[in-house]
């Protein structure tokens, strides 16, 4: 019964928002099944996550020789990142609460624009490391974190520009916005413990 | 329409409080920066600042930004078994640290 209730209310509510700008804004009703669906997704990749920090702050410690992060990565390039996946995140929520198609494609291209911004600068750094892959453990453990979550960035740029192209509802932007605030909490995590924290 | 739909729409942030969530932001992440490059603290202190700063932006974001704190029981469900990986990994390797030992 509560399915059947649930489409009741999503069919009529399309009928009044068609009035309107044609985008059901059922995500400020409380949601529906793509949030938590989004939710439950969130929840799994955070345990990938979780997983892999685990595994570099075991390797971390028993290594013989970690050495310090700011003797090999440059740290203003990594905080000028940092603050532009932020504003992404703010740019989302504001795309979210925006009135109006044409407002939220403006702050979802604002946002597309930033995350770009982000792996572009990953790129850069990439390419100016004296390092590859397999150097040194610190080395596999930074490009493994890094790319896994340059991954997530990219796939939620090909989710943002999708809907940039497409005709997407309130309740879509809901669920795409928490995917995107979640990418950048994880880069919080990897921030935090990649260049931030000291060596032994 | 049910309770919670209501509540999640009456806790649709403000602009007001979407400012101050990433103003918030910011703040920590500078203060990061700030304990690293600018405060001489020892390791075992400075790892602890950084975790501790870590933590706070975490359910910052998770609870005010992705509004993890209006939502339904099956996304609570899901935001534990979210809080319970990324404490289980700062704890544990706080706890690693410390066993191996510190400076």
């Amino acid at each position: 019964m509560p399915w059947s209730c649930g489409i009741g209310t999503r069919v009529s509510q399309v009928a009044i928002d068609g009035a309107g700008d044609g985008v059901p804004d059922s995500a400020q009703r409380g949601g529906g099944t793509g949030v938590t669906g989004m939710w439950m997704f969130l929840a799994t990749d955070a345990m990938g996550f979780g997983g892999l920090f685990i595994a570099y702050g075991i390797l971390r410690v028993r290594a013989d020789v970690w050495p310090d992060p700011r003797t090999r990565l440059a740290l203003a390039p990594a905080a000028a990142m940092t603050f532009a996946l932020l504003a992404s995140s703010l740019t989302m929520t504001l795309a979210t609460r925006a009135v109006g198609l044409r407002a939220r494609r403006v702050w979802l291209l604002v946002t597309l624009a930033l995350g770009i911004a982000f792996l572009a600068g990953a790129a850069i750094e990439y390419a100016h490391l004296a390092m590859g892959l397999s150097s040194d453990l610190f080395a596999s453990t930074f490009y493994l974190l890094t790319g896994f979550h340059g991954l997530h960035v990219l796939v939620g740029l090909v989710g943002v520009a999708f809907m940039l192209r497409s005709r997407f509802g309130a309740q879509a932007l809901e669920t795409m916005g928490l995917y995107w605030h979640f990418v950048d909490a994880a880069w919080m995590a990897v921030f935090s413990l990649v260049y931030l924290w000291p060596a032994r | 329409m049910s309770d919670s739909a209501d509540t999640a729409q009456a806790a649709r942030p403000r602009g007001a409080a979407i400012a101050a969530m990433f103003a918030a932001l910011v703040l920590l992440t500078s203060l990061e920066l700030v304990v690293v490059v600018v405060l001489g603290m020892d390791r075992a202190e400075r790892i602890t600042t950084l975790a501790g700063l870590l933590m706070a932006k975490f359910m910052l974001v998770l609870l005010f930004v992705m509004r993890a704190r209006v939502s339904q029981l099956v996304v609570r469900l899901a935001l534990a078994a979210i809080a319970l990986a990324a404490t289980a990994a700062i704890v544990l390797m706080l706890e690693t640290v410390f066993r191996v030992g510190v400076s």
